[in-house]
């Protein structure tokens, strides 16, 4: 098993785009982690080469066309609407901090 | 030590259809920021991406038109990345079974054929814009959802001209099969290069730089010539190449760094849960491969080989439907002279049309009235020079051309009666010159003719003119 | 008549007969709710104000003979993962604490269209990940049984206010058993529907090929009318399916099960299954041969590797649906980002709990460059087998039976078991999600210290209707509607 050390963790909080407050909450965060990434090392005992993955929960597959969404053009939300979850815009768009 | 380039273009394309690919949202260019939009551009929580069909077949299209094999079994993935014009934090796209393969197109460069492959071509949704001011950034999210296509080539590309060559190909391939205006001023074709050079006979791809915002045909091939320099610069002084991604700046004519690649970027791709797997059966294959129009290449050849167009025409005469279903239709439904539609069309079209930046459907021109002018001219009703003037009024207002000649006055005097009127009058009048003609002063004719084309207001026939005058002359 | 004694078919006649009001069904309710929800704490929102606002009109409706609508006047409890338009939707996050939508999800669109009247927003685990309801941000529920106990989770608030009695029937979720778990802890019915009968369009994704929202009520016929009324394709989601024509659940319900073959796998009785729970079951096997089932042994050998298989698919998926909380256009925002990374990742940071960043982290794990086929193709493998294990047993038996849990509801400091102990709980309930196929939890057995026991009902895809067939039988012969009108949830 690949040691999942705190450094990967931290790696993949980034990835996530979560910040992670102290060395505490890394490991606090990290145990559970390990523990069921550890679980499913089990999976290796199987031999699963010629399994096809199966990705979802059926057998789910569009036949033919004429079963999807018809290209035809509904109502908009208003800007208002767009808008109302944030008090942070200008000029009907969404305001975010500088980049860097 | 000599250089050779490796070029490799990435090639969106949006395609016109009526709403978004994952949502029904309207599309429309140019519009207030955040209109149009529905909750899920808006990466609302709840919300489910529902697929177009429309956008699926416009994707088959496109894909046919690069002669790529179409998948049976097709699917979407996510692709994870954080930024605020990517509502969901992830863009919806194809990562491992695109609609679309094993393509290719042809080039033409100094009259020599080559073949560019296409690795893939895939479907995806487009993102919002990001509006960058001093300390802060704006979002609107109304590009986002927009359906796209990402056409991918294979490094065949060997210089910045056959890059703009192969461009141009894409577009205009895509602009045949209407499935996107392809314009790169508002967007709707965007291009990404990635670029290396190696030393000539090496096997080994030298390492790449990725060259974005070029954002019109020359820029293309401006950036990249500046890139092949900069890198043999690197080189030659003994530097190495870095993996890393560019800009093309319009100002200084030079690409600029935007970021070093750290290893590959971590997309985290997986398949697409909130969509079904999508089957394209034979049935749907063909029903959407009949709709492909005749495609530039085959044009070309039938303008080359049955018209005698010279390779030059022919190509710029392909560029676009409009063009060359308006040729098409002025040969073959109103006989129009090729090689003289032509003209007119690659000249003084043209021209108006760059000029105005318009389409020919924004003009007064029809195949028939342009057919109509190029006729009168041809049997003498105007002259060249008058031809300008109607051809003006054409093109700016429309009408038949011998109305508009008409009403300008201009027609041409052609009737034998009255023209020999005029020349018997003349040469009443003018006694001397008449006598200096049967002297042997032949220059006489020349001050005659003039006589009467003054006598006519410049309308009459001059060949007809030159005729009658001879004639009339020796019987005195 | 107490009105929270009723079930949603007694309120529906008893309306339809204009014995009680609306009004007075409404009113009744609030006042249940207030007088308990301080010891139970089911509800995040009340929305008492437009119920009331609602429950007159259809009182004006009811005078005038104008009862459209199969649950006219019939409250109901959300759980707060599926939108409510202009109701605060919070998920139990702090990352929602402010949210609301623009939009119904369509299941609340349909209550809607049958005229039932909403209540309020039921507590949850954050997210819905959790099996507790302890990881809301707002509250921790306490089931009605026992205060001392959870009442399950995810669909903790929604199980704890229908055993409760606020309110005839609610709607939970069921990504890995969050509606079957707590509706055994609490000694309800509740429903996972197939994948495709119910759309999710308005679900807040947690993992959106094992997400489904499923009915919870007091009984099964409740159920089966619920169920009825919220599947059926939908536009918005075309997961929904075409094979969704057959949702009259309650015709043939009470059809005797003479000769019915259901099937026990031998692994939902191993070790790891407390005694009181396969002592219930065992019982709960011979009341179904005695209403003439035939119930055989059969064997589930994938079983032990669903909890991993789920876990990472679960948190693979769940690591891109919860990408899109990014503080910009709705939720909690961290203040004073100096940055747009900032801004990511301080907003990520505090709006989400523990639990939620835990598994966000995992999934992002499992999916990153070098993990993605150890672990995540190798769980959507594990799918496949498990997939066919079910497909198997299922050839030959209409149902497959087994305990919806390994224990029964815990008490809360009895929860705190290191590592993946403590996802053990859900390893009966998973094989239903992994699959697709529909699972019912009914109650069959409560332990001596008052704590209900449940039974699951598993069948084919699309065949609820045998589900809820078996189940009705059943509860003819065990059912716990009487100790449900006689909890006393610690009053006043």
């Amino acid at each position: 098993m690949e040691e999942l050390d705190l450094k990967i963790i931290q790696r993949v909080a980034e990835l996530s785009k979560i910040e992670i407050k102290d060395e505490e909450e890394l490991r606090n965060l990290s145990t559970k982690i390990k523990s069921i990434v550890a679980h499913s090392e089990r999976l290796n005992d199987l031999d699963l080469s010629d399994v096809e993955p199966m990705t979802h929960a059926m057998q789910l597959q569009q036949e033919t066309s004429g079963s999807l969404r018809k290209d035809e053009a509904g109502e908009p939300v208003t800007q208002e609407e767009a808008l109302r979850n944030t008090e942070f815009t200008e000029d009907g768009q969404f305001k975010v901090p500088r980049m860097i | 030590m000599h250089f050779e380039t490796v070029i490799g273009l990435e090639v969106h394309v949006e395609l016109k259809t009526n709403s978004k690919i994952f949502s029904n949202a309207p599309l429309h260019y140019g519009h207030e920021p955040n209109t149009n939009i529905s909750v899920v551009e808006l990466g609302y929580p709840g919300t489910l991406p529902v697929l177009n069909e429309t956008a699926v077949e416009y994707g088959m299209k496109a894909a046919m038109a690069l002669n790529m094999q179409i998948a049976e079994n097709t699917k979407f993935d996510r692709k994870n990345y954080y930024y605020p014009d990517n509502p969901k934090a992830y863009q919806i796209s194809q990562f491992d079974k695109p609609i679309g393969e094993h393509g290719s197109l042809e080039i033409e460069i100094d009259g020599e054929k080559k073949t560019i492959g296409i690795t893939r071509l895939h479907l995806e949704e487009d993102a919002g814009k990001s509006t960058h001011k001093e300390d802060y950034s704006l979002v609107d999210l109304n590009r986002q959802g927009t359906a796209l296509v990402e056409i991918v080539s294979e490094p065949d590309i060997r210089t910045p001209e056959e890059a703009y060559k192969y461009l141009e190909k894409i577009k205009s391939i895509i602009q045949y099969t209407g499935v996107s205006d392809v314009k790169m001023e508002e967007g709707s074709l965007r291009c990404d290069a990635n670029i290396s050079i190696r030393p000539v006979g090496q096997e080994k791809f030298g390492t790449k730089t990725e060259l974005k915002n070029l954002n019109s045909f020359n820029f293309v091939r401006k950036g990249l010539e500046h890139e092949v320099k900069r890198q043999e610069q690197v080189l030659l002084s003994g530097g190495i190449i870095e993996q890393e991604t560019r800009r093309y700046d319009e100002k200084t004519g030079e690409t600029v760094l935007m970021r070093i690649k750290e290893g590959a970027d971590d997309y985290r791709y997986f398949p697409e849960p909130d969509l079904m797997h999508l089957h394209i059966d034979n049935e749907w294959k063909e029903r959407v491969r009949a709709s492909i129009p005749t495609l530039p290449d085959e044009l070309r050849e039938k303008y080359i080989n049955e018209y005698d167009l010279p390779v030059y025409d022919a190509e710029i005469l392909t560029m676009r439907k409009e063009m060359s279903d308006f040729f098409s239709d002025m040969v073959e439904t109103h006989k129009a002279d090729p090689k003289l539609a032509s003209n007119w069309l690659m000249g003084g079209v043209n021209e108006y049309l760059n000029k105005n930046n318009a389409e020919l459907d924004d003009t007064g021109l029809t195949a028939e009235n342009l057919t109509g002018m190029i006729n009168i001219i041809e049997d003498g009703t105007i002259s060249s020079k008058q031809a300008k003037k109607v051809f003006s009024v054409l093109i700016e207002k429309g009408g038949t051309a011998k109305q508009v000649a008409k009403d300008l006055g201009m027609e041409q005097i052609s009737d034998p009666a009255v023209l020999t009127g005029m020349v018997t009058d003349v040469l009443d009048a003018n006694e001397q010159s008449v006598e200096d003609y049967k002297n042997g002063k032949d220059r006489a004719i020349g001050f005659l003719v003039g006589q009467i084309m003054k006598k006519s207001k410049g309308q009459a026939n001059p060949k007809m003119v030159n005729q009658i005058l001879l004639e009339e002359i020796n019987k005195r | 008549m107490n009105i929270n004694e009723l079930t949603v078919e007694e309120l529906y006649s008893k309306i339809h007969s204009k014995e009680i009001k609306p009004s007075e069904v409404v009113g009744a309710l609030f006042d249940r709710i207030e007088k308990y929800d301080g010891n139970i704490k089911s509800f995040i929102t009340l929305t008492k104000e437009q119920a009331l606002e609602t429950a007159a009109e259809l009182d004006r409706l009811q005078k005038e003979d104008k009862m459209d609508g199969e649950l006219f006047g019939i409250p109901v409890g959300i759980k707060d993962n599926i939108v409510t338009k202009d109701i605060l939707t919070t998920c139990a996050s702090l990352m929602l604490h402010n949210f609301k939508p623009v939009y119904d999800a369509t299941v609340m669109t349909k209550l809607k269209d049958q005229n039932s009247i909403l209540m309020g927003k039921l507590n949850m685990d954050e997210f819905a990940m959790g099996s507790t309801s302890e990881t809301s941000y707002f509250q921790t529920t306490k089931n009605p049984w026992n205060l001392e106990c959870s009442p399950g989770g995810s669909s903790g608030g929604s199980a704890a206010a229908v055993a409760a009695g606020f309110v005839p029937y609610a709607l939970g979720t069921d990504t890995g058993g969050s509606v079957r778990q707590p509706a055994s802890f609490c000694g309800i019915v509740g429903m996972k529907p197939t994948y495709g009968r119910v759309s999710r369009f308005g679900l807040i994704a947690f993992a959106s090929s094992l997400d489904q929202v499923g009915p919870m009520t007091r009984t099964v016929r409740d159920n089966a009318k619920v169920l009825e009324l919220i599947s059926g394709e939908d536009s918005s989601n075309d997961m929904t399916s075409a094979r969704n024509q057959d949702t009259d659940f309650l015709s043939g319900i009470e059809k005797d099960i003479k000769g019915m073959k259901l099937a026990l796998p031998k692994e939902f009785l191993g070790d790891d299954v407390d005694e009181s729970v396969t002592e219930a079951v065992l019982k709960a096997k011979e009341r179904f041969e005695s209403l003439g089932a035939i119930v055989e042994e059969v064997e589930m050998p994938n079983l032990q590797y669903v909890v991993s298989s789920y876990y990472l698919i679960a948190s693979s998926e769940a690591s891109a649906n919860l990408a899109r909380f990014d503080g910009i256009r709705y939720g909690y925002r961290a203040e004073n980002a100096k940055n747009l990374e900032e801004l990511y990742k301080k907003s990520r940071g505090e709006g989400f709990g523990d639990e939620v960043k835990r598994r966000i982290l995992l999934g992002t794990y499992v999916l990153s460059a070098g993990h993605y086929d150890d672990y995540y193709v190798k769980a959507q493998k594990l799918r496949r087998l498990v997939s066919d294990d079910v497909q198997r047993i299922l050839t030959d038996y209409d149902l497959i039976i087994g305990p919806t849990t390994t224990t029964p509801a815990h008490k809360y400091d009895e929860v705190k078991i290191e590592g993946t102990k403590e996802y053990k709980n859900d390893i009966l309930t998973i094989p239903a999600n992994l699959v697709g196929v529909p699972s019912l939890s009914i109650p069959c057995g409560v332990t001596e210290d008052n704590r209900p026991i449940g039974m699951q009902l598993i069948g084919n895809h699309f065949e609820e209707r045998k589900i809820y067939n078996a189940a009705y039988q059943f509860e003819t012969v065990y059912n716990l509607h009487e100790e449900l009108k006689n909890l006393t949830m610690g009053a006043e």
